[in-house]
């Protein structure tokens, strides 16, 4: 059996499902650029997800927007301040550990 | 399987094998209990009683090939032994699932159409680490995916897609809160280095080498600017030419109005002569006293926040809090005093000025050998004078820019 059919055999909907499990939303982009069913299905993935997270990331106002915008059954919505530590402050604590 | 199912099954349905059929209508007997571990053959075996026979053999979905198949029960089989430890179970997962990418993608929507959840989460994890961190392009490679979006598609993400004007005004709404925020740390940073700047300028004005850094326009454009850029230009010396008496007059604060002190014809003979006598430092030093009086900079009777607003063009200099104190006259005040007292202090004034002429090359060179210890903290370290240029700024010693 072919691979191309194989990865294509893959419904929208269990491709959303591999795409909830991604931490990264730098993954979920680069997921989305591949072709027109993968990016139905990152948004689908988005749409599934009960929680979503932006500790740690620094995000423009549209990337997130949208991201709230798809993700429409949301309960819970973390917007925390990306915290940069000094190099030295860093080196110490990484020391310290 | 829950204690309702077993209750629903019947004496005659349970059997030891269950009859299964696969894509290539190649037909398979399964263990009953391993091939009710997948919730559609359970399904059809409880509701429809099915796969009883080979007959009437379950009909599997085309995604279930026999090599699937097979892979699926093997997974099946070793869950379904009740003493394994959790450490175990991981570790037969983790082999489980190291295989080529094309066994895994048919594995994962085999276990998708058997509903089997366990093993759905298993193989997508697998698949999920195989696509994190990748570009578009090699994710394509590794599955053989056509590109088949457009440029424009390519290119939405770094536009804004929503249509909901609500998500946009709050977009406006915050980008105008924070530029707020910024003009209002900036402002506060300004007034800071305003007042530090005076308070430089007030302490290093009495020298010899004059060095005045012209106003620059403006000061969000002074930070842009390069150091070498601000124009240092030594002021040439100016002679002067007023007499002892305008000068004195003016260090009693008559602002050079001669008539303002009373002193006699034999005291201004006298000081003619001393004039001729002095040497070009006391036309620095009379240079210097039309700037200061008594090393206070002239223009701190004008109230501090008028000269912070000089000097940082604040757009809000108009107001009332920033207006400047009112200045009293002090004409009618010293036409009170008694004419005796006001000759008492001129003479007071006169030792003072002659004190002043006669030790102020010693003073002067203080002062510079004060000026050149501190010239390294100022100005080889990036101190505030070598940062910020001020208008109406006095540096006690040259500039090497």
């Amino acid at each position: 059996m072919d691979v191309e059919v194989e990865i294509d055999r893959l419904p929208i909907d269990l491709l959303a499902y591999i795409f909830v499990l991604f931490t990264s939303f730098t993954d979920l982009a680069q997921a989305s650029g591949v072709c027109k069913k993968w990016k139905q299905g990152v948004k689908e993935s988005l749409a599934r997800r009960h929680n979503l997270s932006f500790a740690g990331w620094k995000m423009d106002d549209d990337s997130t927007s949208r991201l709230v915008f798809h993700a429409y059954n949301l309960t819970k919505l973390d917007m925390y301040a990306v915290v940069t530590i000094v190099y030295d402050k860093s080196k110490k604590l990484l020391a310290e550990s | 399987m829950s204690e309702i199912d077993l209750a629903v099954i019947k004496p005659e349905m349970m059997k030891l094998y269950v009859w299964l059929q696969t894509s290539d209508d190649s037909i398979q007997q399964v263990e009953q209990e391993i091939a009710m571990f997948c919730p559609l053959i359970c399904q059809e075996i409880i509701q429809k009683g099915m796969g009883s026979s080979k007959s009437c053999a379950i009909c599997l979905p085309q995604q279930v090939s026999p090599a699937m198949l097979s892979l699926i029960l093997d997974y099946c089989r070793f869950h379904q032994v009740p003493g394994r430890s959790n450490k175990e179970r991981k570790s037969y997962d983790e082999k489980f699932v190291r295989i080529d990418t094309e066994r895994l993608c048919e594995l994962t929507s085999a276990a998708d159409s058997l509903q089997l959840k366990p093993l759905v989460d298993l193989t997508s994890r697998a698949l999920a680490r195989i696509i994190e961190g990748k570009t578009p392009e090699e994710i394509r490679d590794i599955f053989h995916l056509p590109d088949d979006l457009t440029e424009e598609e390519k290119l939405e993400p770094l536009r804004n897609i929503t249509a909901d004007p609500r998500i946009r005004l709050l977009n406006r709404l915050y980008a105008k809160k924070r530029k707020e925020l910024k003009e209002r740390e900036r402002l506060k940073l300004y007034i800071v280095l305003g007042l530090a700047a005076q308070f430089f300028c007030f302490f290093y004005q009495s020298c010899q080498t004059q060095v005045s850094i012209s106003s620059v326009a403006s000061i969000p454009k002074m930070h842009h600017q390069p150091l070498t850029k601000l124009n240092v230009e030594v002021e040439e010396e100016h002679v002067d030419e007023r007499s002892v008496d305008d000068l004195l007059s003016f260090i009693n604060g008559n602002d050079g109005d001669p008539k303002g002190v009373k002193t006699s014809k034999n005291k201004k003979k006298n000081r003619r002569k001393k004039e001729q006598q002095k040497s070009s430092s006391l036309k620095e030093e009379s240079e210097l006293n039309k700037k200061e009086v008594n090393g206070h900079d002239i223009r701190h009777q004008s109230s501090e926040a008028e000269r912070i607003s000089e000097t940082l063009y604040l757009p809000y200099a108009d107001d009332d809090t920033f207006s400047p104190k009112v200045e009293f006259d002090d004409g009618d005040i010293d036409d009170e005093i008694d004419p005796a007292l006001k000759e008492k202090i001129d003479r007071e004034v006169e030792d003072f000025a002659r004190r002043l002429n006669s030790d102020w090359p010693e003073r002067m060179q203080e002062l510079l050998s004060s000026g050149q210890e501190r010239e390294t903290i100022l100005f080889t370290t990036d101190g505030f004078l070598r940062r910020h240029a001020w208008s109406n700024c006095i540096v006690p010693y040259p500039v090497n820019l």
